[in-house]
């Protein structure tokens, strides 16, 4: 299973990156999502699981095909960048890839997890997640709220013709 | 389930008192925008100024009325530091609105929507000067900001407005994901357990030093995301192109309250907050202090925009206050970057007044536009030199007061090469100021007729510049109010 669904997280990347049609890049990216909410269900993870749908696959999808549709781009991109960036770019994401691999290798809990064993993570339920937002960051959430209040206020006050 | 609905209302209740200043202005600035604005012709959009005054008045009465105290599970704490930076926000903010009457006047531009959008900004402010927790210091943060992206773009007709506001929101947005990484990294690195200040400081000093990587970076993200809000080398890109974009009122709303908030924020985080891990932040901020100093005196010279001067002029005066915050004694670093704030919204307000005056007749942009000044009103031109001069840190005027304080500090506290880079490029930053001086004074006017200043732009510089010549006067006092900015 496991492999199954980091394989339809990895082809949703490569085919994002290297599709010339933004829609279909588009759609490649859902299909990332849908590969990573698996592997949070694997991990006995439902909630992040549905959450990673509702959010990414939902918003911010529906976000990125929003701008597609605005900026009216569908025909595919003439000339690439130039040669030296997009050297200097693979360079620098093997520099931070094998950076960050290296990190986890060398990280504390992973030797505790080869010593001891896995044992089974704390599933996160919907209800803790509930308590988590309402009690103990309630604060955060109320301003979460004002600042979308703000923001709306401001999309009507840069928007609407006559205020 | 009803009781744990009626343990989250009786723990949102027990804790409501520390935030009244901002329950008020949330209410009153929802209320402005419906059903208040029905009351109002689209003539008559200018008597909100005044009511957002009052607004604003009974705001600093409430946040002199709130008791000390911690809530809302260690989120946001009341203490002398919050209390102190909130009535500078308030200050900031009320020169703001009185300065901007006119202006909107003059462009037709009066909405109800920019004075409540200011108010809105003003409680994130609030919200930030308190929160000692880096979730609640986060989202206060995007309150702030976001009002303030709109009120840059305030003037759509504009192209510059417009395209200031696009660059601020979209460095922003990118500043804010790097601050918020850095949040989770520290998270992380803490154990996944608390985001709180005081706890967090506990556990990242007692980590093994594997993790020592994975707290440099979460606490070098933390702050480039906060020197990003404050403006200062490198990532001050965004502002002298913001400041010269936006309406001038909002320019210098920029340069005062948002920026005396944000500092609180870095006071609180790394000053009173992770001195844990001072090993780790220390020298960045050093060099970013060092470097804003440097740049913003030595780019301000060669300006021709006055907004672009005081934009520059801002970056390094907040490289001056960062002294303050890597101060190893936090209390006196968080008193002298009160002190130096409060006199720096005062000069600032009076030199922004003058400003935002020319431009009613259609100048003041330029440096050029100040030549004669000293012909043509020499009051103002007086009021002006004086602001000037203080800024520049000029003895006896007020902003000498402000930095010879935090210079101070910095010697005492052992930054001494730092501070002898201050010192430096006060002198670099006393050329540009008295070149604007010189404007005013040494060059023929161009003859054009005096026009009328408009009552409120008249009171605000006379005040502005009467505490400045006397706050030096006043040190005793001073020194008295800034020693209220502690904490427990």
């Amino acid at each position: 299973m496991f492999i199954t669904f980091a394989l339809i997280t990895l082809l949703g990347a490569l085919g994002m990156l290297l599709q010339k049609n933004v829609v279909v890049a588009g759609l490649c990216m859902v299909a990332a999502f849908f590969g990573v909410a698996g592997l949070f269900v694997l991990l006995a993870n439902p909630v992040a699981a549905a959450l990673q749908i509702i959010v990414y696959t939902g918003a911010i999808m529906v976000l990125v095909l929003f701008v597609i549709m605005m900026l009216n781009s569908h025909e595919e991109e003439a000339g690439a960048a130039r040669p030296v960036q997009r050297w200097l770019s693979l360079a620098l994401i093997a520099v931070l890839a094998f950076a960050a691999v290296k990190l986890v290798l060398a990280s504390a809990g992973l030797n505790a997890l080869a010593v001891k064993g896995a044992e089974m993570p704390q599933a996160m339920t919907l209800q803790k997640v509930g308590t988590t937002l309402f009690a103990d960051h309630l604060l955060g959430f109320e301003v979460a709220g004002l600042v979308l209040l703000a923001a709306m206020i401001g999309a009507v006050a840069l928007t609407k013709r006559n205020l | 389930m009803t009781g744990f609905a009626q343990g989250l209302l009786d723990a949102l209740l027990k804790d409501t008192h520390l935030i009244t200043p901002q329950l008020f202005l949330m209410v009153t600035a929802t209320l402005m925008l419906w059903p208040g604005d029905l009351f109002f012709h689209r003539n008559e959009k200018h008597k909100w100024a005044p009511i957002t005054l009052v607004i604003l008045a009974v705001t600093a009465a409430l946040i002199g009325r709130t008791p000390d105290g911690e809530g809302f599970s260690r989120m946001f704490r009341m203490d002398g530091l919050t209390r102190g930076f909130q009535m500078l926000c308030v200050l900031g903010t009320a020169a703001t609105v009185a300065l901007s009457v006119k202006l909107l006047n003059g462009l037709k531009q009066q909405t109800v929507e920019y004075y409540a959008l200011i108010l809105f900004s003003l409680s994130g402010m609030l919200f930030l000067c308190g929160a000692s927790d880096l979730i609640s210091m986060y989202f206060s943060l995007e309150l702030m900001a976001i009002c303030i992206y709109i009120l840059v773009a305030y003037l759509r007709e504009r192209s510059t407005s417009v395209e200031a506001g696009v660059k601020y929101f979209l460095l922003g947005a990118f500043s804010s994901g790097i601050l918020v990484y850095g949040i989770s990294l520290l998270y992380g690195a803490a154990g996944g357990t608390t985001t709180n200040l005081a706890d967090l400081n506990r556990a990242l000093a007692l980590t093994p030093t594997t993790s020592n990587l994975l707290v440099f970076s979460g606490v070098l993200m933390v702050l480039m995301g906060m020197a990003f809000k404050v403006a200062a080398v490198p990532f001050h890109m965004w502002s002298p192109d913001a400041y010269e974009g936006a309406p001038t009122p909002i320019t210098m709303f920029m340069a005062t309250a948002p920026k005396a908030a944000a500092l609180a924020a870095f006071l609180r985080v790394f000053g009173a907050g992770l001195h844990g891990v001072s090993s780790e932040w220390v020298l960045p901020l050093c060099y970013i202090a060092g470097a804003s100093m440097i740049l913003g005196n030595v780019t301000a010279v060669k300006q021709e925009s006055m907004k672009r001067l005081l934009a520059y002029s801002s970056i390094a005066h907040v490289g001056y206050m960062l002294l303050g915050v890597l101060s190893g004694d936090p209390r006196a670093g968080a008193q002298a970057v009160w002190l130096y704030m409060l006199i720096y919204i005062v000069m600032n307000t009076g030199a922004f007044a003058v400003v935002i005056y020319l431009q009613g007749k259609g100048e003041g942009e330029r440096i050029e536009d100040f030549k004669g000044l000293g012909r043509k009103h020499p009051v103002l031109a007086f009021a002006m030199m004086i602001f000037l001069l203080s800024l520049a840190g000029i003895p006896p005027l007020a902003g000498f007061f402000g930095k010879f304080y935090l210079f101070k500090l910095a010697i005492e506290q052992g930054f001494v090469t730092l501070t002898t880079i201050a010192l430096l490029t006060s002198a670099v930053g006393a050329y540009y100021y008295l070149g604007v001086v010189a404007q005013m004074y040494f060059r023929e006017p161009d003859g054009e007729p005096a026009a009328p200043m408009g009552a409120t732009s008249v009171f605000v510089v006379t005040v502005a510049c009467a505490l400045v010549l006397v706050a030096t006067a006043c040190g005793p006092w001073l020194v008295d109010w800034a020693a209220k900015i502690t904490w427990v």
